[in-house]
């Protein structure tokens, strides 16, 4: 029996700049169930990342949430003060963030910056607090006689690992982990996921993880969400959304990514770049480069149709999905898009 | 550092390996004519911050002032001024004839600061110049070898670095007597420290970049990988600290001539204010000692603006969104 | 962390070193004749004799280079033509005002500087940054010898607030050493020559501290202790200044070395009895002992303090000290 934990509505965050607002998210919703873990996957710039700094909201200074709702628990986090919110932070919702590398302050001892995330939302004694830090150490696989070293003196994999025991302090109900793996080597990538696996199953938090890559989103999220230039495209179960994807940009990421399995095929990127978010298209964000976009896509904004029982693609030509799941293992459909919008 | 990635410059076409490099930026050939766009890049951004603006006009106020000063002041530096009956003009207050009064001496203060203009402009320009020439040279030269020379360099560097300006200054004129050129000597051989550290640091850094790696590879001589490749990356902080040499170049030589080591024949900003601590001390009057102290400030702060509105160049972090 | 501080001590006794050397030979230089370096024509025959054997003044060069150290160990400097006493004495006597009136600019200056520069970074564009920045500018483009002045002419001689110069009032009786330093006169007349320094050096720690807040604020980490819930003013004294303050740890060393001699200027103007007025003095009245020992610690003290700023930066920053993994 699983409540819900987050209900995101129609969210809309700007970021103010010299030459106007740029739309990094545009009106996007979702939720999340405790204890089930939410991928969100997308290029670089999608707004993946900023949507879940709002949730904690740490969006930087000029970063706005210009609408919407983020339920969590029921309370709208976006009107609140930020001493409600300050007691949010980290107690209930925590973050694992992109680079371990620079996410711990240099000057001050590990075990120390773990003690003042504690002690800041519970009134215990430090003695008690670093107990708890060599619990979270034990938990994570750190060796606890170093919970005195600085950061600099852990190699990158046991910084990260750090970091994830930092955030496990308090148990939190929902994680937020961007790019948990992007920085570390495939075999410390792999031990950190199972690391990661393990304990979301052990301690039934939520998470919500940010990435690129498809292969992290399948190996620990029961749903994924895939977003594009501020909007999501496609959302839906994992295993539904990547073996029946109903969008063609999902279509194009799974394109992308190499497969261990199956034949051997040409790896097909999508020609171009993401549009421009100041000044963000009128129609189908994607219609530039997808293969399939027609007149309509340029100037309609395509509603999330519900394809099947909680499965979701935002696309005006969802009727084609068989043909276009068909045309976009063909490299040629997509190269050729990238010279018609060149000439 | 994306400002400077976009200046790298691309191996001359004889070497033929522009292929092997592949960096996208890599497109034009290191010759002077890149050079003087740049400069004119740089007054532009100088140009369109408000404070820079500012220090540009007092800047080039003063320039004028010192290439026409001696035509435009009243009276002569050191011409004594006498009323009609013969008695000398002492420490008169600001009148229509003198309209900064005159000094103990019966001197037209108005014509004193006018002509001192001279000396520090040229002080301040010239010891700037020698600063920043030296201080870039062996910036360059440390920050890009290891070894012996490097070392060597080192330690004079911070030795020098042990050495209080004025009181040596002070040893230095005593020894090789007063005079313009000894200012400029006294300033050039202990200031030049500042650069040199700044621009090693920044060589460190680039000398580890690929494309310096490539150009060694490539069978480039030292002498070539240094001036012709690095120094073009480095020259938007030996413009900041331009900048800066002309501050403390102008505060350095206000602050000698104030102990009494200028050039008894000339005048400057700091002399007059020596003069008139010698012959009357603190209890100065006012229109003696407050505007020759207000231009050494003017331009000296001038400097510090254009070099602060310059360091938005090579610090992009400082720019607003 | 001990191996780094025995390096850089070693390091600091070559440089005193070589400077001394230096001193050696850059006062040798002077026009004149070397002997008048050390023998004042007023002395006595037999003391110009003793004097002349204890520098070996008649000897070669490198003798008399290794009776200058032997000397200089020995803490004999030489007689003052004008005092007639040691050289060494007078140090003794007036380096700790010196010392005091600059220690203490220095220190308002950091604590002034770091404090306000986290709070200008936060406040970063609004009137107060901007007008800081235009405050400390300029009285850093002051000279500090005009700006002495005239702060000396307004608040002590106008408006009569505070005495006009020197370290204590005429007729002023210590009862020790220490003594005359604890006392309400000193303070007052520490009070306008240290407004005027720490006026004057306030400007480089203001706005490195301001710079490197602005650069830290945008870290990773500072992103982090906010999203761990932590105050605000904690994030940015506890992480984002703690780490922001050391490129102005590193600026210390810099600061000492103009401060020193800006010491020059300052005493000068204010009449305060200390090594800066001394070297002027005794330049000016071809004393050339005297000058030669105020010139030797005055170097000394830039050097040493580099020391200090060193051992300062490696303790406040772990990476230095615990070196890499």
């Amino acid at each position: 029996m699983s409540a819900e934990l987050l209900r995101v509505e129609d969210l809309v965050i700007h970021y103010r700049t010299r030459e106007g607002p740029i739309r990094a998210v545009d009106d996007i919703s979702f939720c999340m169930e405790d204890g089930k873990n939410l991928g969100f996957v997308g290029e670089s710039g999608c707004g993946k990342t900023t949507a879940a700094k709002a949730i904690m909201k740490i969006l930087p200074p000029n970063g706005e949430i210009v609408g919407g709702q983020i339920l969590f628990r029921g309370r709208d986090i976006v009107p609140m003060e930020p001493k409600e919110i300050r007691q949010l932070r980290w107690k209930e919702i925590a973050m694992i963030t992109q680079s371990a590398m620079n996410a711990l302050d240099p000057v001050h001892r590990v075990g120390n910056q773990i003690v003042e995330a504690i002690k800041t939302h519970l009134p215990i004694s430090t003695r008690e607090a670093m107990m708890r830090v060599r619990e979270l150490f034990g938990i994570v696989g750190l060796d606890t006689h170093r919970i005195n070293d600085y950061p600099h003196q852990f190699s990158g994999g046991m910084k990260q690992r750090v970091i994830i025991a930092m955030a496990l302090a308090l148990n939190p109900s929902l994680i937020i982990a961007d790019e948990p793996t992007t920085a570390l080597d495939v075999l410390v990538q792999d031990r950190i996921l199972m690391q990661l696996n393990e304990l979301q199953q052990r301690l039934r938090m939520a998470m919500i993880v940010i990435t690129h890559d498809i292969s992290v989103i399948a190996e620990t999220c029961s749903r994924v969400a895939v977003m594009y230039a501020g909007k999501i495209m496609e959302y839906g179960d994992v295993k539904e959304v990547f073996k029946n994807p109903f969008n063609p940009y999902t279509l194009g990421l799974l394109n992308a990514f190499p497969s261990v399995v199956g034949e051997k095929r040409e790896l097909i990127s999508i020609g171009g770049f993401p549009p421009n978010l100041l000044h963000p298209p009128v129609g189908c964000r994607f219609w530039e480069r997808c293969p399939f976009s027609t007149e309509r896509c340029e100037h309609e904004s395509p509603p999330m149709l519900k394809v099947v029982a909680s499965h979701f693609s935002a696309c005006l030509e969802i009727h084609r999905i068989e043909e276009m799941r068909f045309l976009s293992t063909r490299p040629e459909i997509w190269r050729e898009k990238a010279h018609r919008r060149v000439s | 550092m994306g400002r400077n990635e976009s200046k790298m410059v691309s191996l001359n076409k004889n070497y033929g390996t522009k292929d092997s490099l592949r960096q996208p930026q890599l497109d034009r050939i290191a010759h002077i004519q890149p050079y003087l766009k740049t400069v004119w890049e740089n007054i532009r951004i100088v140009w369109e911050d408000t404070l820079g603006r500012i220090g540009m006009i007092i800047l080039i106020f003063f320039i004028l002032l010192a290439i026409f000063g001696p035509l435009i002041a009243p009276y002569g530096a050191y011409e004594k001024c006498r009323a009609p009956d013969g008695t000398l003009k002492r420490m008169q207050p600001p009148s229509w004839r003198h309209p900064l009064g005159t000094t103990y001496y019966g001197r037209d203060v108005l014509s004193q600061v006018i002509l001192g203009t001279r000396q520090v402009v040229l002080v301040g320009f010239i010891s700037a110049l020698m600063v920043v020439v030296v201080g870039t040279n062996i910036g360059l030269i440390t920050g890009y070898y290891k070894g012996n020379i490097d070392n060597f360099l080192m330690r004079l560097t911070d030795i020098v670095y042990g050495i209080p300006f004025l009181p040596f200054s002070m040893v230095l004129i005593s020894i090789i007597g007063k005079g313009v050129s000894s200012i400029i000597i006294a300033i050039v051989v202990i200031l030049w420290r500042s650069t040199a550290r700044v621009i090693r640091s920044q060589v460190l850094s680039l000398r580890e970049r690929p494309f310096v790696l490539a150009l060694k590879v490539a069978g480039a001589s030292d002498f070539r990988v240094i001036y012709k490749h690095i120094a073009p990356n480095i020259l938007p902080m030996v413009f900041l600290y331009a900048s800066f040499a002309i501050a403390w170049a102008v505060a350095a030589e206000a602050s000698i001539c104030f102990l009494g080591l200028g050039d008894p024949n000339t005048i400057s900003w700091g002399q007059i204010l020596f003069y008139a601590f010698l012959t009357k001390g603190v209890n100065s009057p006012y229109w003696w000692i407050i505007p020759p102290g207000i231009c050494i400030m003017l331009l000296v702060m001038s400097a510090f603006f254009i070099g602060r509105a310059y360091e938005k160049v090579v610090n992009p972090q400082l720019r607003e969104r | 962390m001990r191996k780094f501080l025995i390096t850089r001590i070693l390091y600091m006794i070559l440089t005193l070193f070589i400077f001394v050397t230096l001193c050696f030979f850059l006062f040798r230089m002077l026009p004149g004749d070397p002997t008048a370096l050390v023998i004042s024509p007023i002395l006595m025959p037999e003391a110009q004799a003793a004097l002349k054997a204890q520098f070996g003044l008649d000897k070669p060069l490198h003798i008399q280079y290794y009776l200058y150290f032997k000397n200089l160990l020995k803490g004999d400097l030489g007689i003052s033509f004008i005092y007639r006493t040691p050289v060494i004495n007078i140090i003794k006597g007036k380096i700790l005002n010196t010392l005091i009136l600059m220690g203490l600019g220095m220190l308002l200056c950091l604590i002034i500087g770091i404090l306000g520069g986290t709070v200008m970074a936060w406040l970063r564009g609004s009137k107060l940054d901007t007008g800081a920045i235009i405050f400390s500018l300029a009285f850093r483009s002051t000279p500090e010898f005009w700006s002495g002045m005239l702060i000396l002419l307004v608040f002590g001689y106008k408006l009569e607030w505070f005495p006009v110069g020197r370290m204590h009032t005429p007729g002023f009786e210590a009862f020790g050493f220490w003594d005359q330093y604890f006392n309400v006169d000193f303070l007052k007349h520490l009070i306008l020559p240290l407004t005027t320094l720490t006026l004057y050096y306030l400007a480089s720690p203001l706005l490195v501290m301001r710079n490197s807040m602005l650069e830290v604020l945008h870290t990773d980490f500072v992103e982090l202790a906010i999203a761990k819930g932590l105050h605000p003013l904690r994030v940015m004294y506890q992480h984002a200044a703690r780490n922001a303050l050391l490129p102005v740890v590193t600026l210390i060393s810099l600061m000492v070395g103009y401060a020193v001699g800006g010491q020059v200027l300052l005493e000068t103007i204010f009449s305060w009895p200390g090594m800066g007025k001394e070297m002027v003095d005794a330049v000016n009245s071809n004393d050339y002992p005297m000058a030669q020992g105020a010139f030797l610690f005055l170097g000394a003290t830039v050097i040493s303090m580099n020391l200090l700023a060193d051992v300062l930066y490696c303790y406040l920053d772990p990476r230095i000290q615990y070196g890499e993994e």
